[in-house]
């Protein structure tokens, strides 16, 4: 191989790295570690009082996304006004997507894989079905797209593991959830991220927004984690593309279905291009899924 | 193990792909030695979530790329939390900064969210989903953003003269 890999992989050989100056590291970071000792005693009286607060709802520890300016009581109560109960209800103006009975609440106008190349390149939910290894272009879509979109995307933990850097977060309706915290930074405008999982759904979210109030928004999704009422249940990220297949794995979940055929040049006739509602919605089970499926060339 | 021979350890062991990735991100060489402690001595403090990570690698990159988009943002890379001056690893020479600018000669042509793929996946080893989350981006675009890059680099002019420049 001589391509520019080969080239750069000797460049990346030959660059000086020095020693790692160990000494010096443990010294500094043994007095860093002291000095945040010793704030983390002063905080800790303010951690006890929300941890007390919050112990007695369902969503513990929720309020750890927050900004902390707000007290502690105000985020129980705006929690507990959002707290889903059958019927299935999602807070207005917004759509509920996940993975077993694991979803949060994202925008109602935010689409499911608006995907190029293949990245987002409008405020979306990414369920995985077009993200394979699908075809690249040369040059993105439209990098600014890109650049603006928000979007959430939903992993399937037995499939993947979205993070190894995951940490004990609370629980959410009695269940474990683990996170990373948002962190943010911007070129341009701010875009803030913050990932969040529920293992025994086998559901993690990494949610991604973008704006002025990215961090408020990215909260917004975070705190809107919820369980959804037995007796629903998210449908697949995934279906194989034949309509075949796709039918008898929802048969085998409990959901009736029905197939229509719709006109689109760009997917190879006869394969399933999505399903209403879309991947990743919660459903009652029993409940009736389109597939749309590619109509045949005319 | 104790804490502090844990991370004297992965310190020793990571700190030249750690030094190289900062410096394949844009930094001198001597500027990616200042921000691998920086991001080092961050680990150190919180050293018990970096060892209960399953991946440590994934952790301490994250670090690395949070501690340079910081940098950057401050605009002057002599701004830092301590008021220590770091230690430095070596001496600056010249042939160091003729290297490092080999390096970003090379990769010029790339975008910066391109680039921070290509080092991540390709020459830090991460995974896709691990360069995913040290990123903050969609497993999807890991996929292009590297396909695009490596397809920009084979086009590079910049790389066909690196060989004499940079071997030496």
């Amino acid at each position: 191989m001589t391509g520019p890999e080969q080239r750069l992989e000797e460049l990346w050989g030959s660059l000086p790295v020095g020693e790692p100056p160990l000494d010096a590291l443990l010294d500094r970071g043994r007095r860093a570690r002291r000095r945040r000792q010793r704030v983390a005693v002063l905080a800790s009286a303010a951690v006890v009082a929300v941890v007390a607060v919050l112990g007695s709802g369902s969503y513990v520890a929720l309020d750890r996304l927050r900004t902390p300016d707000g007290p502690a009581q105000t985020t129980v109560t705006d929690l507990d006004a959002r707290i889903s109960r059958p019927p299935l209800v999602a807070p207005p103006g917004t759509r509920l997507v996940g993975l077993g009975r694991a979803a949060v609440a994202v925008p109602a106008e935010w689409g499911t894989n608006d995907v190029a190349c293949p990245e987002p390149i409008a405020d979306t939910v990414l369920v995985g079905s077009n993200l394979g290894d699908a075809d690249y272009c040369a040059v993105a879509a439209d990098p600014d797209a890109t650049a603006a979109a928000s979007w959430l995307e939903i992993w399937d933990t037995r499939r993947e593991t979205p993070s190894h850097l995951l940490e004990p977060y609370g629980t959410v309706d009695g269940l474990e959830v683990l996170a990373i915290e948002p962190s943010c930074h911007g070129r341009g405008a701010e875009r803030c991220t913050a990932t969040l999982a529920v293992p025994s759904q086998h559901a993690a979210f990494v949610v991604s927004v973008v704006g002025d109030d990215a961090q408020a928004r990215v909260d917004e999704v975070v705190g809107s984690l919820q369980v959804v009422p037995a007796g629903y249940d998210a449908l697949p990220l995934t279906l194989p593309s034949t309509p075949s297949a796709a039918r008898e794995e929802l048969r085998g979940l409990g959901f009736a279905t029905r197939v229509v055929e719709v006109d689109t040049p760009a997917a190879e006739p006869g394969r399933v291009v999505e399903t209403v509602p879309p991947g990743g919605t919660p459903v009652p089970l029993g409940s009736q899924v389109t597939l749309r499926v590619a109509a045949p060339a005319r | 193990m104790d804490r502090d021979e844990d991370f004297s350890a992965y310190a020793e062991a990571r700190w030249s792909a750690l030094v190289r990735s900062a410096v394949f991100l844009g930094c001198s060489v001597e500027e990616a030695q200042d921000l691998v402690q920086t991001a080092l001595l961050k680990c150190y403090v919180g050293w018990s979530r970096v060892a209960r990570a399953d991946d440590r690698d994934a952790y301490v990159f994250r670090v690395l790329v949070n501690a340079l988009r910081d940098s950057r943002r401050r605009r002057w890379w002599g701004e830092r939390a301590t008021d220590e001056v770091p230690e430095r690893g070596v001496p600056d020479a010249t042939g160091d900064v003729d290297r490092a600018d080999a390096v970003h000669r090379a990769l010029a042509g790339l975008s910066p969210v391109n680039r921070d793929v290509v080092v991540l996946r390709y020459f830090a080893h991460l995974s896709e989903a691990q360069t995913a989350a040290a990123l903050g981006i969609a497993r999807g675009t890991v996929k292009s953003r590297l396909s695009r890059a490596l397809a920009q680099l084979s086009l590079d002019d910049h790389l066909l003269d690196l060989r004499g420049g940079a071997s030496s």
